[in-house]
């Protein structure tokens, strides 16, 4: 027999080193860059706040087109109001009522032929027309823009 | 490398996996259910919730008279109402109390719907106006009462109340046309109602920038009317007088018609109403009797008031015909004068009072008889007998071919509802043709049949406008709401009736119906300055006897102006007058002349004076008052008054009649020369019924002047009827005192 010992592997059999297992305490890992933590802070802030943007974004919409359909709502109204009111304003000018308040509250009476004077026209007869003026001063300005009301002056012009 | 290869792990990883993958299946199954089998479904039931549909109510369209006053517009009002599920009990009462108070509405029926806790939607009143509604809604809220929420709705307003009422209309609960122009162009001035598809948030209101799909809404079309507001409030003030003066029973109507194009610039009926309170009764006589059976018979007070408003919303213009009477006589004359078979100023004919017709006396208005006229006379009097004698040489089929071709057998197509047609109210050709026909002589002057007055006056148009028969109409124009103009009613001629010959002879013979002091049947209606024609009209109401006798009538007048030109006809009716005198002449044409005098210069139409008018005039006593006496004396000649100096002084302190009073030419004026002059006067006498000259000479003598209006003085009948100032009035010599006359035998 030959001295090899090849068909057992006694090495295996061997005292080993045992392995030393050390404990590491509080052992400090290399620092990560600054620059990529805050990098993913900030893509993460970046992200939340265009979530939130875009949601508050939608709730001002919202909140606009509320108001926008409030106003036009009232916009309405008022219109229709003012139509009413228009109305309302013409009737009580109407013939009916000027001359019920003309007759019953300033006692005045319809004109009668008598006090109307006519006059027979010849042929070189001058015809006088009455034209009115609208005259504006620098006092009348100040009053027109505090809404009173403007003056007029009357004059007469022959016309030939 | 090392493998798992423990029997129960791998048993266990077996048993996971299966249920894995069939609780995989069952999901992937489900949501084949869901989003293929039900996905339809599904994405309907999420539109309806995310989506909402709503209509847009269409604005109604205005109605405004030609001059662009609006007559009739919707305003936006609110229907209270109340969710009773959100009501609480302890709140039920206080909430009545509110509702009764300010809404006057009836509080056991608020009660009882508050009790239904099941209800979220009742209405408590609808149409409230505004500012009513926000009052309401703002008290509920101070007292924290939760539940009442406002409705928009509209409500149509008339700004000028009861003018044109019976023209205009009103409109139902739901807005659409109820009466007159609002229901006949319901159609044109409702619109069509749109449609808004969109988003909605959490509150339910819409979300603008997300989905929306619009159908518009088209809004009405106005109407611009041929009615002119001023001279329908001439019409209305008249007609008003009218029927309280004469305590008119039945109706008065009016209608002012363009004779050249037929617009109808005026129609006015009595009673009317308040079309924004249609409900109301407008008459205080048929309201205080209907006030008398409330309480009594409950089902009779029902009936009669649903009389009372089809009555006061009916336009009688146009749908309740009548027997026209001596107006008519118009069309007789017309038909007789285009066929040539009278001459109107040589021909005479007699009138003994009466005419006798197969076996029947038929009489005429002056039962004395008119003697021996011409037909021109006849005209201006009114005379019966020769109508009749007229109508009979007319022939039956002649006077029906002229009756037919004046529109008188159809409705003239007016564009207002309720139009009557008046077959089987006048005779046919065949029973006037008969001979001996008792219809046809009592048919020409304007008894035994019925037309409408819409028809009568579109008739008269035609004779005085050159023979031409025009389509009456009260819409002149279609507008959309931006004031475009959508479409206009152009004047139609019908036909030509009779010739422009014949047409201008009337004129002139009508002119003499009111011209004519001393006989014109019309002559209450002259006017100075104005040419005018009419015809007086008095008929019976042969369909309404008591006991076979006749006891009521209509009396009517028909006005136009200027004769040489005309421009509107005038119609009126008062339908059964009960206060005295029934007569066309006394009644109705005063009316005619009211509104002439304030239409025709309002139209533009000045007066144009002869010399003997201008002669006639009264004149305004001038200002000599502290003049020299020679000064007032010339300054009074040259107005050719007279004068009559009192004392001593050389200035004139007082006179009498003061300046600006009314005087006649030749009157006299009193000038007071010293102060504190003892100022003679005199008590006014009563005078009513004497003729004018004698009243004249009576108040001559008490040293007065005398002012003269209503009929001439010269007629024979001519009487005094009314005094101002009245009798018994204690006045100063000088003073001017106006007497109203008015003439025993005016016609119908």
């Amino acid at each position: 027999m030959d001295n090899n010992t090849s068909a057992y592997d006694l090495s295996a059999f061997e005292k080993r080193k045992s392995h030393e297992l050390k404990v590491i305490k509080n052992e400090k890992h290399p620092k990560e860059s600054i620059l990529a933590r805050s990098g993913v802070f900030f893509l993460v802030a970046f992200l939340l706040i265009i979530v939130a943007s875009t949601l508050y974004n939608n709730a001002i919409i919202n909140e606009l087109g509320n108001q926008i359909v409030e106003l036009n709502q009232e916009y309405a109204e008022l219109v229709g109001e003012n139509k009413k009111m228009t109305a309302v304003l013409e009737s009580k000018v109407s013939l009916k009522n000027v001359e019920e308040y003309a007759k019953e509250n300033l006692g005045l009476a319809q004109m009668e032929q008598y006090q109307i004077e006519y006059i027979n026209l010849l042929p070189n007869d001058k015809i006088i027309s009455i034209k009115a003026i609208l005259k504006e001063n620098l006092v009348q300005n100040v009053e027109k823009n505090i809404n009173l009301p403007k003056v007029y002056y009357f004059c007469y012009e022959i016309i030939f | 490398m090392d493998k798992i290869t423990c029997p129960e792990v791998r048993k266990r990883t077996k048993i996971v996996i299966s249920v894995l993958v069939i609780l995989f299946m069952v999901l992937v199954a489900r949501l084949y259910q869901i989003q293929i089998i039900n996905g339809e479904q599904y994405q309907k039931d999420a539109l309806s919730s995310q989506m909402t549909s709503a209509m847009i109510s269409a604005e109604r369209g205005n109605i405004y008279d030609r001059n662009m006053n609006t007559l009739a517009q919707s305003e936006q009002v609110y229907d209270i109402c109340i969710s009773p599920m959100e009501i609480k009990n302890e709140n039920i009462n206080e909430l009545t109390d509110i509702f009764s108070k300010m809404l006057d509405v009836e509080p056991e029926r608020i009660k009882k719907a508050c009790e239904n806790k099941k209800s979220q939607y009742f209405v408590v009143k609808y149409k409230v106006p505004k500012l009513k509604a926000e009052e309401v809604l703002n008290y509920s809220r101070e007292k924290k009462i939760k539940g009442v929420f406002l409705q928009e709705n509209t409500r149509r307003f008339y700004p000028y109340g009861s003018l044109a009422s019976t023209v205009l209309g009103f409109t139902n609960s739901e807005n659409d046309g109820a009466y007159g122009l609002e229901a006949y162009y319901n159609k044109t001035l409702r619109g069509k109602k749109g449609r808004i598809i969109t988003a909605t948030n959490a509150a339910g209101t819409y979300m603008p920038y997300n989905y929306k799909q619009i159908y518009e809404a088209e809004e009405g079309n106005s109407l611009v009317l041929t009615i002119d507001e001023s001279i329908q409030h001439f019409a209305e003030k008249h007609l008003e007088e009218a029927v309280k003066e004469y305590d008119v029973r039945n109706r008065a109507s009016c209608i002012v018609m363009d004779v050249k194009t037929g617009e109808i610039l005026a129609m006015a009926n009595k009673p009317d109403f308040d079309p924004n309170e249609p409900y109301e009764i407008g008459d205080s006589r048929i309201k205080a009797e209907l006030e008398e059976l409330k309480g009594k018979d409950e089902e009779l007070y029902n009936e009669k008031k649903k009389e009372a408003w089809y009555a006061q919303w009916r336009n009688k213009a146009v749908s309740d015909p009548y027997e026209p009477g001596s107006v008519f006589k118009t069309i007789t004359a017309a038909a007789a004068l285009d066929l040539h078979i009278v001459d109107p100023y040589s021909e005479r004919f007699s009138c003994p009072g009466y005419y006798v017709v197969g076996n029947k006396r038929v009489g005429c208005w002056k039962t004395s008889g008119h003697g021996n006229i011409t037909f021109s006379q006849a005209i201006k009097y009114s005379c019966n007998p020769v109508f009749m004698q007229m109508g009979q040489r007319l022939g039956g089929e002649n006077f029906y071919n002229y009756f037919e071709a004046f529109g008188l057998t159809k409705p003239t197509g007016i564009d207002m509802p309720g139009e009557a047609d008046n077959a089987g109210l006048v005779h046919y050709k065949k029973a006037l043709s008969v001979d001996g026909s008792v219809e046809l002589p009592i048919s020409a002057f304007g008894q035994t049949f019925k037309i409408t007055p819409i028809q009568l006056a579109t008739a008269i148009s035609a004779v005085v406008n050159g023979g031409y028969l025009m389509e009456p109409h009260i819409v002149k124009q279609e507008i959309d709401i931006h004031g475009n103009v959508v479409s206009t009613t152009e004047p139609k001629v019908k036909r030509q009736v009779i010739s422009e010959e014949t047409s201008k002879l009337m004129r002139e013979l009508l002119e003499g119906v009111v011209s004519d002091q001393v006989g014109g049947s019309g002559r209450s209606v002259y006017m100075p300055g104005y040419r005018i024609g009419g015809k007086t009209g008095t008929s019976e109401k042969t369909d309404k006897r008591i006991d076979g006798k006749v006891a009521y009538w209509v009396s009517s007048f028909m006005g136009f102006a200027p004769v040489d030109d005309p421009q509107i006809m005038v119609l009126v009716l008062l339908d059964e007058p009960a206060n005295g005198n029934v007569f066309g002449s006394v009644v109705a044409s005063p009316v005619v002349g009211g509104i002439l005098a304030d239409t025709l210069p309002y139209l533009g139409i000045q007066p144009n004076y002869t010399e003997e008018e201008m002669q006639t005039m009264d004149i305004s006593v001038p200002y000599v008052t502290g003049r020299t006496v020679l000064e007032a004396e010339n300054k009074l000649n040259r107005e050719g008054l007279k004068h009559k100096v009192i004392g001593k002084g050389k200035t004139v302190v007082k006179q009498v009649p003061s300046s600006g009073q009314p005087i006649p030419r030749n009157g006299e004026v009193i000038l007071y020369t010293t102060e504190n002059e003892d100022v003679s006067t005199t008590v006014i006498p009563n005078i009513i019924g004497y003729s004018g000259q004698q009243a004249n000479k009576t108040l001559i003598n008490q040293g007065l002047n005398v002012r003269f209006t209503g009929v001439s003085i010269n007629a024979p009948g001519c009487v005094v009827a009314k005094i101002d100032p009245p009798p018994g009035t204690e006045v100063e010599r000088g003073s001017v005192v106006t007497l109203e006359f008015t003439d025993r035998d005016l016609a119908g």
